[in-house]
């Protein structure tokens, strides 16, 4: 299926995933910022949790860093996309590299959420076009996958972020 | 009792040299330590030398290098890093010494040339956790202002109680011959500076500085038999954080779950609460304290950290003017960070030079009357923080 949107063309693949075509008919590449940290088509972070005293750890460990465990064996988890705010902060200033800014520099915000569910906190960029001056503590967020950046080229890093639950 | 005895203490002024290499400075620290104590170079027995990362590899050999410029004694050197902790690391090092029974006068130091700006990581692969972190572009700034917004939506904190923090440590700076800034800010100074990351403006936050600082310790029994009545070290304590740490620290991304217990005591609470077991004190016995304000806000969180107060309390404490010079308990009477910036190697002991001032009755124009015991609080990485109670 084609759809015609704007200057820009969506295909669907035959696998189900969406590519995006630019006009110039070059694929918009999508690659993680970092492996082993989530499956970036999932849209979800990878963590593991231990077998022996079912603490959950992200990233994912090599063993329990629970100090009266300490076992060795892990299963690999996915976690969960739904947490509360507990605090956010926008940088107005240009970090050093490996920080990849536009030029000229754009503020950021970075956002920790609590997973309901795993009880851990998470840092992270907010969602793009998401207005900082909405933030509250305590408010539900949810995970999204986004591009911290893109190359000259047209890919995409892809990372974690957070947005307002809808 | 794990006493000793604080002979000597000696600081740099601090600045910001680039000409200079940090051994200068910790030879004015050293020296002046060593004449304060009324000792030689030769009666030291032992060096525990503060290490920079930032001074090269030679910077991480501080304890040898110093050594061979006041001329080689044929005596135990040891270096260390704890990142902002790394001075008093270097004083429970050579505490342990002495109190072993291993050596009687043991020198310790730390001094430092550090970079402008931002601290960058050393690496650009994600795979490191550092560089990672400063991919998605989380600064150390960051950490403090997170805390800080935390404290402002928790705890009604304002913008203008952190200008406060900052000013009162600028009245105490103006005092103090060896503070970089000699300057009394207001608000509406802090106020006007840009914003570094929200809530924190320029003003709010400490910067780096080049600066020194060196003790010379001794048993309590080599004290008594040279009839000196010292100042003493009650405590120092080195305590991490307990598992599960709830706490996002620097430089990491993530916390510990606490899906199976209460989340474990904090390094910040736990490093003071194990100072005041190890010394047989408590809050109520400080006379003044010296306290890591990384940022203005993270003052506040320290008068709670160290029981001054309850959470959520630290700003009526300055408010009230409890901790300005003349009230209750004055902190940050050295003028604290901002006044000085940051000498990673040399501040731990900087704040324990301070405490001893104080408690010798020396602090000139900073005097806390009747000073007693005092407590200092600081700040590392890594699980790496620090406190040390001094008293008479």
């Amino acid at each position: 299926m084609y759809f015609l949107l704007f200057e820009q063309k969506v295909k669907f693949n035959p696998k189900g995933k969406e590519d995006l075509i630019m006009t110039q008919n070059a694929e918009k590449k999508r690659v993680p910022v970092v492996k082993g940290w989530f499956d970036m088509d999932a849209g979800l972070l990878v963590g593991n949790r231990c077998k022996t005293c079912g603490d959950v750890f992200f990233p994912r460990v090599i063993s329990c860093r629970n100090p009266n465990c300490r076992g060795r064996e892990l299963d690999e988890i996915t976690l969960s996309t739904k947490g509360k705010l507990w605090s956010f902060t926008t940088n107005c200033y240009k970090p050093p590299a490996p920080y990849v800014s536009p030029e000229p520099f754009v503020p950021y915000t970075i956002v920790v959420v609590n997973l309901d569910k795993e009880k851990l906190g998470i840092v992270g960029q907010l969602a793009k076009g998401v207005v900082p001056e909405k933030l509250k503590e305590g408010m539900e967020m949810e995970l999204i996958m986004e591009a911290l950046y893109e190359d000259k080229d047209g890919t995409e890093h892809i990372i974690w972020k957070w947005k307002p639950a809808a | 009792m794990k006493e000793v005895a604080v002979l000597g203490i000696g600081m740099s002024q601090w600045g910001k040299w680039p000409e200079k290499k940090y051994v200068e400075l910790a030879k004015v620290a050293v020296e002046g330590a060593l004449k304060d104590a009324n000792l030689a170079w030769k009666d030291i027995q032992f060096i525990s030398a503060g290490e920079t990362s930032f001074s090269g590899l030679l910077g991480m050999l501080p304890g040898g290098v110093l050594s061979g410029e006041m001329g080689w004694q044929g005596i135990p050197v040891v270096n260390s890093f704890n990142a902002c902790a790394t001075g008093a690391y270097a004083m429970d090092i050579a505490r342990a010494r002495i109190l072993s029974g291993m050596n009687d006068v043991v020198l310790c130091f730390g001094g430092e040339t550090a970079p402008k700006g931002f601290f960058a990581p050393t690496s650009s692969d994600p795979q490191d956790l550092d560089a990672l972190r400063f991919m998605i572009g989380v600064t150390n700034p960051t950490y403090f202002a997170l805390y800080a917004m935390r404290r402002m939506q928790k705890y009604g904190t304002t913008e203008l109680d952190m200008a406060k923090v900052k000013v009162k440590n600028s009245k105490h700076g103006v005092l103090n011959p060896n503070a970089r800034f000699k300057k009394v800010f207001t608000v509406e100074e802090i106020q006007a500076s840009p914003m570094v990351a929200s809530p924190l403006r320029l003003m709010n936050l400490c910067t780096t500085s080049d600066g020194a600082a060196a003790v010379v310790l001794s048993s309590m029994e080599y004290a008594r038999k040279h009839n000196l009545n010292p100042v003493k070290i009650a405590a120092i304590s080195t305590a991490s954080a307990v598992y599960p740490d709830a706490i996002i620290n620097v430089p990491q991304l993530s916390t510990d779950s606490t899906i199976s217990g209460e989340p474990g005591m904090s390094f910040q609470r736990n490093v003071a609460y194990k100072a005041y077991e190890e010394a047989g004190l408590g809050p109520e016995n400080m006379s003044c304290a010296e306290v890591y304000d990384l940022s203005s806000a993270y003052e506040l969180d320290w008068y709670e950290n160290i029981g001054l107060c309850k959470p959520g309390e630290a700003e009526r404490l300055l408010n009230d003017g409890d901790t300005s010079l003349g009230g209750k308990i004055p902190v940050n009477t050295s003028g604290g960070l901002g006044a000085f910036g940051e000498s990673v190697p040399a501040q731990a002991i900087a704040q324990v030079c301070e405490l001893v001032m104080q408690l010798r009755g020396a602090a000139g124009a900073r005097q806390v009357q009747g000073a007693k015991a005092g407590i200092t609080i600081n700040f590392g990485l890594m699980g790496n923080a620090s406190s040390v109670i001094v008293k008479k």
